[in-house]
Order: structure tokens, then C-alpha cells, then sequence
């Protein structure tokens, strides 16, 4: 019993192993699977993110932006809380418009305020934030 | 030259309010005092606690609030005063209300003959030690009414195991003090620290030091003896039902009995306000020797409480039954056969 | 007007002790510090003593059997992450063994892709594992073990998230291989993390092992006889710390890396809770001895999943042949196991799930018959379950 409190002894005076957050944050690797992220410019509006969806999460909507990859002019919405953060729509874009990025904070007073358009899920978390304080929403340009 | 408070009360307002009333005045402030040191205590010791258990688990603990963290338990007292305290309907009203301070009170005014120095106390009694003893031993009677009354089987199932284990180690605690008494020959807690002069108790009562050690666990609640309140398996035990301050008022007994039973076992064992090779009779500097004799023992204390502390975070919890089985077959012959010990040794070395 | 309903109990529940007093029913409920998830037991008391217990299961279940039948295999891969979720790999496992074995391609998969698998396989082992140790300390009052096992787990946890991206919920394992290779220098942090591991199990064992109380609340307590686990169908440390000498990765080898490698199944006589402690404790061991062996042997060049199935969205259109197979993984807990039935389409027909936590929780009532409330909390943390296994 005695070799235990050698032990406890020994801990006491290392360095503690806590990451302070917010102020320290810890690296994530790369290919972590933060916030999802569409890049309206390169989807072709396939549909395949959609179809690979677990929970079909990820739905196609039409918008009126136009660029002449995307024909048919719809691109995915994705309700940021009910996705799963699988990546299985990563993994199934042909185009690489669909990423999970690493960035992770991302929070709301009301769980109806995830429910990103497609506009709004393919920005950054802080500029959906700032668009929704400035403008009441976010802004009709990816 | 004792220096006791009371007295220095009364005489200060003797002139303006007669004698009767200057000595009123001067219980209602000394109990004021209590009260506040207490608490005061209780509450930094939870931050204390915290954050040595946070160290030993190599984290880091309260640091927000306040310098290091420091106001974290005037935050928390804060939050306990605000909250809604939810009585069970069902629970016996009277005895959820008053177990709170059965529980705590007793612990408070046990602090009375404790001296911090040489004659820094509150009340020089003559059998002071008994008195700490027989108060103490009031905290039983609370957590059986504590967790009776809630109306709550967990509640009932931990109040009896810890009034059970409350008392069954008061005794080999009791003996193993004795036998300190029996070798400086008086109760009052002064005397007990000044045969202590030469040499502490413990050098010359290891095993009686280490059964008071064990048993003064027991009674503050601490693992691996905390089977009252046994986190995991009974919630919190005998007081399950209680919210806000109440619940305040038990974490405060449990932390301030930390800091008690270091007290005791500074005063009983090593040696209280004395600094080793510096005795009272040298009289250099009369003035402050007091003052040095209370630092002293609040660096004693500090050491004993970090290794009531380092117990608490290592061992993990015995079961209510080899706990009891550890204490009547084990420490209470021990404590008895290092009674009757002592007490030939003092028959025989003592001079008939 | 409401008539009162009688409490329901099933029907050999002891109502009465031995001389005829009545019993006391208390509730480990479903929110409680110990029962590992929402786990319900009703238990009989005569005064501390246990007369009977009841689990009541079902406060997690999700369906996730029915919502199986909704999408292909592919999307059931990461569904399977939340079953059990704290050894999610291993069920990613499950359900892709089950479907290689059923399509016949198990043979196909490439050798540094398998090599891939149990380097994962045991490394999410381990993490469980320290998991596990760290609640079962926990329960016995040892606050300090369970922040040590935490803090290490990091480790473990970091070399997956480097892998898959994910700490918890990896969605990794593919049908024929894994989703994707090895990041450069994943190897080298592997065998950091195994030294690192190796004095830390050191320290663990310093404060645990050796120590008189840990014996006293853990020596006897819960047993389990070999007879009773093979009845109940135990697996896993369960099942050899009562002596039942069977272990999947050798007796019914779903990866072939594990006769590559010398490595000893870790089984105890006595089966009690120390003895599934110990058993846990030295498959922790075991499992660093098999990562150095595997990080030594693995093949430098290779694919990471049989080319013939292909990965990304190709796996979602993967067909089984029409027909059932039963096979299981041999994971943290025990005998993984999915049954599936599959129509030829994409989408399985039915998927059950054989969950280890169920099978190993039900002697607790004979184990735990005739001891005390500690010893039931003790007992329970010594099965080591996962709510999100048990009830799916």
C-alpha cells in the first residue's frame, strides 16, 4: 500500500496535463472531422453526398446561384446538429466541394438556428455568426 | 500567561456596561467568531481539497474564479444560499430541518479548548480534552436523524452506516488518547501540550498516533472511510436529500473535520504550539513566543492535513463490514493493549 | 378512479427472507454515479445483504437493428460506432467481417491492409481497457486512478484520431480493408506510445495491484463459475477470468496477423472480480507485446483495401450474395457478433447484433446472490458494461 502513496506523492508535483480552453487549444490532426463545410463553387450537384447520408442529414436544395459546373443548381444543406460527422459525403464527392474542416466550435441558443441553408453551410462558422449579428441572416453569396 | 478572549472581553467593557452584560457581550462575540472561523475555514479547505486533488491527478482544479482561483469558495457558498432547497413531502419535517446542525454545531464547539499557542484559546478548561471528546460525539445523533428523516432508503441505508462506524471508532480513538493523557497526567489541552515539551507523544506513542490517525478518518468522513456518504454506490448517502445550504452545511462538517482532526492529532501527538529545542521556559522574547507558538502549530497542521489529504486521493473505500471488522478485532485490542502499556510504563517509571 | 397496480416482479423474485421478514426493494436506478449508462436494478436487501437481482434493461434502446434495414452497408458502418462507444473499432470490425465472410472475400484482403486491422484492433483495446480500469477504480472510491487512465487514453485516442479523424466515433474499417492508409509517422508514435504505456501500467500496477483494500472489496466477490459463464454464453475477460480458455483472435481467427505473432491468452481459475481484473489488466500488457511485434512485421508497401471491392462510394453499392452468415471479432468486451441475413440487394434484409454486454451481464444475479450493495457495485464494474452495447 505504501508504494501507492509513493505514487500519488510522485503526481502531486508533475506538471498538470490540462489544456486550458478556451485560451489553449489542442492541435487537431489533420484529417480531423470538424464542421461541415460545402464549397458551393466546386459541386457539380451530383447528389452523391445525399444519397450516402446515413441519417439523410445532407438534402439537396435549389438555390438561385449559378456557375456552369452545376447544372441543375442545387447544392446541400445540412442541419449542422443532426449530422453525424460520419464522412461518408466526404468520401463520396467526386469534386471535393463537400469537406469536413477542423474547425469545431460551434454554438447556438436554439437548436432551429442549425439548420444551415446552403448558403450559410459553406461559411466559416464565425462568418455565419457576424452575417447573422449584422444582417439578420446569412448572405445570398457563398 | 494565558490570553483568553473572553476574559479580555469583559474586562474591555466591564467599565461601560457592568459585569453581567460585559460577559453576554463577550460570549455572543466569541460565539460570532467561532462561527465565522469555522466556516471561513470549511470553505477554504474545500478549495484547498480541490486543489490538491487536482494536483495529485495531474490536473489543474479551480483557477477561474478569482486570483488562482482563490474565491471559488465564496462563489460556490453563493450558489448553495441561492438554490432552492427541495424537501422530500413525505420527510419528517423537524428532522431534516435540524440535522444540518446536529451535525455541524458540535464540531464548532469542540474548536473551544483547542489552543493554537501557548494560552491562545478560547477557554482553559480543566478537562478539556474530555469535553472535545464528548461534544464530537453528538455528530452521530445528526447523521442518523439526517438520513432518517429524508424518507429515502439510500439515505437511511448510509445515515446507519455511518452513525455505525462514527461510533464504533470513537472507542480505540478514545483509548489510543488516553493513553497521551495518562502520560501527561491531566485532560485540560494545555497541559497535554506542555508535557510535550521535550519530546512529542509520538515518538513515544507511535502505534497510539497511527490507531488516531486511522480512527480520526472514520470520524471526519473521509475516504477510505467515507461509507456514509459513498459516492458511487449510495449517491451521497445520508444527505441524498438535501439542497442548498444545508448541503453546504455537511460539506462544511466534512471539510472543517478535516482540518479538526489534524488539530487533534497536532495537539495530541506532535507536539501542538512547541517548536522543537525552543521551550516555553527560555525566555528570550516573551511577547511573541505566543505569536510563534500559533504559527507553528499551523504549519504542523498543514503537514498533517496534507497526509490526511494524500489518504483521502490514493485508497479506495473498504466495505462498511471489513471496516468495522478493521476496527473492533483489529484497532480496538491494539488501542487497549497500548493503553495498559503506557499505563504500566507510567506506574513503574512515574514513581508509585 | 385509478386502481393502484401492483408492482410488477417477476415471479421467483424472493419477496420474503429467511425468517420471514419482508424484503427492501432499492433501485440502483437509471441515473447512478456506477451503473456505467442507464441501467436499472431492482435489488431485494435484507439488510445489506442481496437476496435478488433484476436488471431492467431497455433505457437505451435505439432501434438500431430496424435502422440497419435503412441504408446500405456502408452507411451502417458508422451506425455500428455507436454501439458499443467506447470500442468502436471493434464493431466497425464486426459488421465488416460479417460481410466479407458472407461475400467470401476475406481471402482477398491484402496483407498490409490486415495488418492495419489488429494494429487498430489493439490499440482501441487498450483504450478500453484503461477506460474500464479507471471507472472500476471509481467505483471503489479511487478518484485519482480514473483521471490517470483518462489522461493516458489520450494517447491511445490521438494515434486513432490521427487514422480516422475521430476520437470516439471512427467510422474507419471498410469491407476489405480500411478507409484509408497509415498517416506517415503514425508507426513511430505507435511505439512511443507503447513505452510511454509500459511505465505508466507500471504506475497502475504500483497503486492498484498490490494494494490490501483493492484485495479486500475485489477478492471473492461476484463469482463466477466456469460452468455458469458457459451456460450464460460469456466471452471475453468475462468468460477467462472464470477459466474458460477461449479467445476468438485464436480459436476462431478472423485475421490471420494473429498466428503471425507470438502472443498468450491471459485466463484466471478463480473468477472472481480480481480475476478479471487481472485478466483485463494483463491483456493490456499483452495487447503492447502484440503492437511491437505487428509494428515490426507490418509490410512497408501494400494496398489498404482489396482492390476488387473498392472504396468511397463504391462500397455502397456493395452486393452480398442472397443468404445469412453469423461471425464475430473477439473485442474489448468480449465475442462481437453480427448476424445478417442478406436479399442480393445493398441493403442487409435483417442485421442482428450479438452484443457481449448482454450475455456477460446476466449471471449477475447469481453472481452477486448472498453478498452485499459494495459488492454489487464492485461485481457490475468488474463486467464492464456499455449501455449503447447492451440495450442497441
Amino acid at each position: 500500500m505504501a508504494k501507492g502513496f509513493k505514487e500519488t506523492l510522485n503526481a502531486f508535483f508533475k506538471k498538470p496535463v490540462t489544456v486550458e480552453y478556451p485560451e489553449e487549444f489542442r492541435d487537431v490532426p489533420e484529417n480531423y472531422r470538424g464542421r461541415i463545410k460545402v464549397y458551393m463553387d466546386l459541386c457539380v450537384g451530383c447528389t452523391t453526398c445525399s444519397l450516402v447520408c446515413p441519417n439523410a442529414t445532407c438534402q439537396m436544395e435549389a438555390v438561385d446561384y449559378h456557375h456552369p459546373k452545376n447544372k441543375r443548381a442545387i447544392f446541400p444543406r445540412i442541419d449542422v446538429i443532426s449530422c453525424m460527422y460520419c464522412g461518408l459525403c466526404e468520401e463520396a464527392c467526386p469534386t471535393d466541394a463537400i469537406r469536413l474542416e477542423k474547425e469545431f466550435p460551434v454554438s447556438m441558443y436554439d437548436r432551429s438556428l442549425f439548420d444551415y441553408d446552403s448558403y450559410e453551410i459553406s461559411k466559416d462558422q464565425g462568418q455565419v455568426d457576424l452575417e447573422r449579428a449584422q444582417k439578420g441572416g446569412a448572405s445570398k453569396i457563398p | 500567561m494565558a490570553f483568553l478572549l473572553p476574559d479580555a472581553i469583559t474586562n474591555l467593557l466591564e467599565p461601560y456596561t457592568g459585569h453581567v452584560a460585559a460577559r453576554l457581550i463577550a460570549w455572543f462575540v466569541i460565539a460570532f467568531l467561532l462561527l465565522n472561523f469555522v466556516m471561513a475555514v470549511g470553505g477554504l479547505m474545500s478549495y484547498i481539497m480541490r486543489k490538491f486533488m487536482a494536483r495529485v491527478q495531474t490536473r489543474v482544479g479551480p483557477n477561474r474564479v478569482g486570483p488562482f482561483g482563490l474565491l471559488q469558495f465564496l462563489a460556490d457558498g453563493v450558489k448553495m444560499v441561492a438554490k432552492e432547497e427541495v424537501r422530500p413531502a413525505q420527510a419528517d419535517k423537524w428532522a431534516y430541518r435540524i440535522a444540518p446542525y446536529l451535525v455541524l454545531l458540535p464540531i464548532m464547539i469542540a474548536m473551544a479548548p483547542l489552543p493554537f499557542g501557548e494560552g491562545v484559546l478560547l477557554s482553559d478548561l480543566r478537562f478539556g480534552f474530555l469535553f472535545i471528546i464528548a461534544v464530537s460525539a453528538i455528530s452521530p445523533i445528526g447523521e442518523l436523524v439526517a438520513g432518517w428523516g429524508s424518507n429515502n432508503k439510500y439515505a437511511t441505508y448510509g445515515a446507519v452506516r455511518a452513525a455505525s462506524l462514527d461510533v464504533s471508532y470513537e472507542i480505540p480513538m478514545v483509548l489510543a488518547a488516553v493513553s497521551v493523557v495518562i502520560l501527561a497526567g491531566s485532560l485540560s489541552t494545555q497541559d497535554i501540550v506542555g508535557h510535550q515539551q521535550p519530546l512529542w507523544f509520538v515518538f513515544l506513542q507511535p502505534v497510539g498516533a497511527f490507531i488516531f490517525f486511522v480512527c480520526a478518518l472514520a470520524k471526519a468522513g473521509v475516504v477510505p472511510t467515507d461509507l456514509g456518504e459513498s459516492e458511487s454506490e449510495l449517491i451521497a448517502g445520508w444527505f441524498t436529500e438535501y439542497g442548498g445550504m444545508k448541503f453546504g452545511m455537511f460539506q462544511l462538517n466534512v471539510f472543517f473535520g478535516v482540518v479538526f482532526i489534524a488539530m487533534l492529532e497536532v495537539i495530541l501527538f506532535f507536539g501542538g504550539w512547541s517548536v522543537p529545542f525552543v521551550t516555553s521556559a527560555v525566555a528570550f522574547n516573551i511577547d511573541w513566543l505566543p505569536l510563534l507558538g500559533v504559527v507553528v502549530f499551523l504549519a504542523k497542521t498543514v503537514i498533517l492535513t496534507s497526509m490526511v489529504l494524500l489518504t483521502w486521493f490514493t485508497l479506495p473505500r473498504l466495505r462498511p463490514d471489513q471496516f468495522l471488522t478493521l476496527g473492533w478485532k483489529v484497532l480496538f485490542p491494539l488501542a487497549l493493549l497500548n493503553l495498559v502499556v503506557t499505563a504500566g510504563f507510567v506506574y513503574y517509571l512515574g514513581g508509585a | 378512479m385509478v386502481t393502484p397496480v401492483p408492482p410488477v416482479r417477476a415471479p421467483h423474485t424472493p419477496t420474503h427472507g429467511a425468517h420471514g421478514q419482508r424484503l427492501v426493494m432499492i433501485n440502483i436506478g437509471p441515473q447512478h454515479p456506477a451503473t456505467h449508462g442507464v441501467l436499472r436494478l431492482k435489488v431485494m436487501l435484507e439488510g445489506e445483504i442481496i437476496r435478488d437481482v433484476e436488471p431492467v434493461l431497455g433505457y437505451l434502446h435505439r432501434g438500431v437493428e430496424k435502422l440497419f434495414e435503412d441504408g446500405s452497408y456502408l452507411q451502417a458502418i458508422p451506425m455500428t460506432d455507436r454501439l458499443d462507444y467506447l470500442a468502436a473499432m471493434h464493431n466497425n470490425y464486426a459488421l465488416c467481417h460479417s460481410v466479407e465472410t458472407l461475400m467470401g472475400v476475406s481471402a482477398q484482403i491484402p496483407e498490409r491492409a490486415q495488418y492495419i486491422r489488429a494494429l487498430t484492433t489493439e490499440v482501441q483495446r487498450i483504450a478500453s481497457h484503461l477506460l474500464w480500469l479507471g471507472a472500476f477504480a471509481l467505483d471503489m472510491g479511487a478518484m485519482t486512478v480514473f483521471w490517470w487512465a483518462v489522461r493516458d487514453r489520450e494517447g491511445a485516442i490521438a494515434l486513432l484520431e490521427r487514422l480516422s479523424g475521430a476520437r470516439l466515433t471512427y467510422n474507419w474499417f471498410r469491407i476489405g480493408g480500411v478507409k484509408n492508409d497509415l498517416p506517415p509517422g503514425w508507426l513511430e508514435e505507435c511505439s512511443r506510445y507503447i513505452r510511454y504505456m509500459r511505465t505508466r501500467l507500471q504506475e497502475f500496477d504500483n497503486l492498484l495491484l498490490d494494494n490490501d483494500i483493492v484485495k479486500l472489496r475485489t477478492v471473492g466477490v461476484g463469482p463466477l463459475t466456469k460452468e455458469m459463464a458457459k451456460n450464460y454464453g460469456c466471452s471475453g475477460p468475462m468468460a477467462r477470468g472464470s477459466g474458460l480458455d477461449w479467445d476468438l483472435r485464436r480459436d476462431e481467427p478472423f485475421n490471420p496477423v494473429y498466428q503471425k505473432i507470438k502472443w498468450n491468452v491471459i485466463t484466471r481459475k478463480e473468477g472472481d472480480a480480481y480475476a478479471r481484473f487481472m485478466c483485463r489488466f494483463g491483456e493490456m500488457t499483452e495487447s503492447l507485446n502484440m503492437l511491437e511485434q505487428m509494428i515490426a512485421q507490418i509490410p512497408s508497401e501494400g494496398d489498404y483495401i482489396s482492390p476488387e471491392i473498392g472504396e468511397g462510394p463504391r462500397q455502397h453499392r456493395v452486393k452480398p450474395p442472397a443468404g445469412e452468415v453469423y461471425a464475430a471479432v473477439e473485442g474489448a468486451r468480449g465475442e462481437y457478433g453480427c448476424y445478417i441475413v442478406s436479399d442480393g440487394t445493398n441493403r442487409p434484409y435483417r442485421f442482428k447484433w450479438r452484443a457481449p454486454t448482454l450475455h456477460n451481464l446476466m449471471p449477475l444475479n447469481e453472481m452477486v446472490r448472498g453478498q452485499k450493495i459494495p459488492d454489487l457495485i464492485v461485481g457490475l464494474g468488474s463486467i464492464d458494461i456499455v449501455l449503447g452495447d447492451m440495450d442497441r
